[in-house]
């Protein structure tokens, strides 16, 4: 079974360096979906099933803070993991995200073994709970 | 108020960015973004009770540079030169971080804008620079130019 990603920031190229990260992993990753703001994810996330998400913080229309409080109104959305990929760096607004239940706070500039690492992580625990 | 960062400071941290983010290593250098040509120009705010204006000035090649390097193509591809812009204006989202954590701390939720990139003219770009707060300029190892500017907007 492979699994689907939602990779949500305003910059094309910030998703387009998600998205190879991604792609160069190896994972069992069958789409990798792009929105450019928390608005255009919640739409997409309403229609089709998605296992990960991966976003930026600071995006015009709705930012990622307010899609994660937006996402945990919504029964199904609520059990999806959360990846915050930011430049901001403050200690305070990370443990802010977490609190929000945000899965992992990654600071930009990331690394892609950060992404296969955190992606590859939740995605284990997902087949792992599908399999028992 | 947050306490000016020495350009000694900003350029270290800068110059360890650039290589973390974009693979690009560059120095210090005295001599500011020539004003011949018209350099893409990304501009945000850093807000926490003041702002802070962060203006990053790139030669248009080094802009590809930067695209070509994020998206792992080459320079000379329309693929680099569309993104150009774009690449810039990620570039100084992840210096804002940065800077915002040498003005205020790590213990504090500043606020960072949605960067704004345009092409703007030499002259423009360098009023930009010599009426901040703080300048560094920066030569990468192929020879572009690149500066940086932090400029105090005003407080609660």
């Amino acid at each position: 079974m492979s699994y689907r990603i939602l990779v949500v920031d305003d910059s094309a190229v910030s998703r387009r360096m998600v998205c190879r990260a991604i792609s160069m992993s190896g994972l069992d990753v069958g789409e990798i979906l792009e929105a450019s703001n928390g608005q255009e994810a919640l739409d997409l996330l309403s229609k089709t099933w998605v296992d990960i998400v991966l976003a930026d913080i600071n995006m015009p229309v709705m930012t990622g803070a307010e899609m994660v409080q937006e996402m945990a109104k919504t029964d199904f959305m609520s059990v999806t993991p959360v990846i915050i990929i930011s430049s901001e760096k403050s200690k305070k607004r990370m443990e802010e995200m977490l609190g929000l239940g945000v899965h992992t706070y990654l600071g930009k500039p990331f690394r892609p073994e950060q992404i296969k690492q955190v992606v590859g992580d939740i995605l284990r625990e997902r087949k792992e709970a599908n399999n028992g | 108020m947050a306490s000016v960062p020495s350009v000694e400071s900003l350029s270290g941290t800068l110059i360890a960015l650039l290589v973390d983010a974009a693979f690009v290593f560059a120095e210090p250098t005295a001599n500011p973004l020539p004003t011949y040509e018209n350099p893409l120009v990304a501009r945000l705010t850093i807000e926490h009770g003041e702002t802070w204006g962060l203006c990053v000035c790139v030669q248009d090649k080094l802009g590809q540079m930067l695209a070509a390097n994020l998206l792992g193509t080459e320079s000379e591809t329309g693929e680099a030169r569309d993104a150009a812009a774009d690449a810039v204006g990620e570039l100084a989202n992840i210096m804002a971080g940065a800077v915002a954590v040498e003005l205020f701390g790590k213990d504090v939720v500043c606020h960072i804008g949605i960067p704004v990139v345009a092409i703007e003219t030499g002259r423009l770009a360098g009023n930009y620079l010599t009426q901040s707060t703080c300048c560094v300029n920066l030569s990468t190892e192929e020879g572009y130019a690149l500066s940086v500017a932090l400029t105090a907007q005003g407080g609660a």
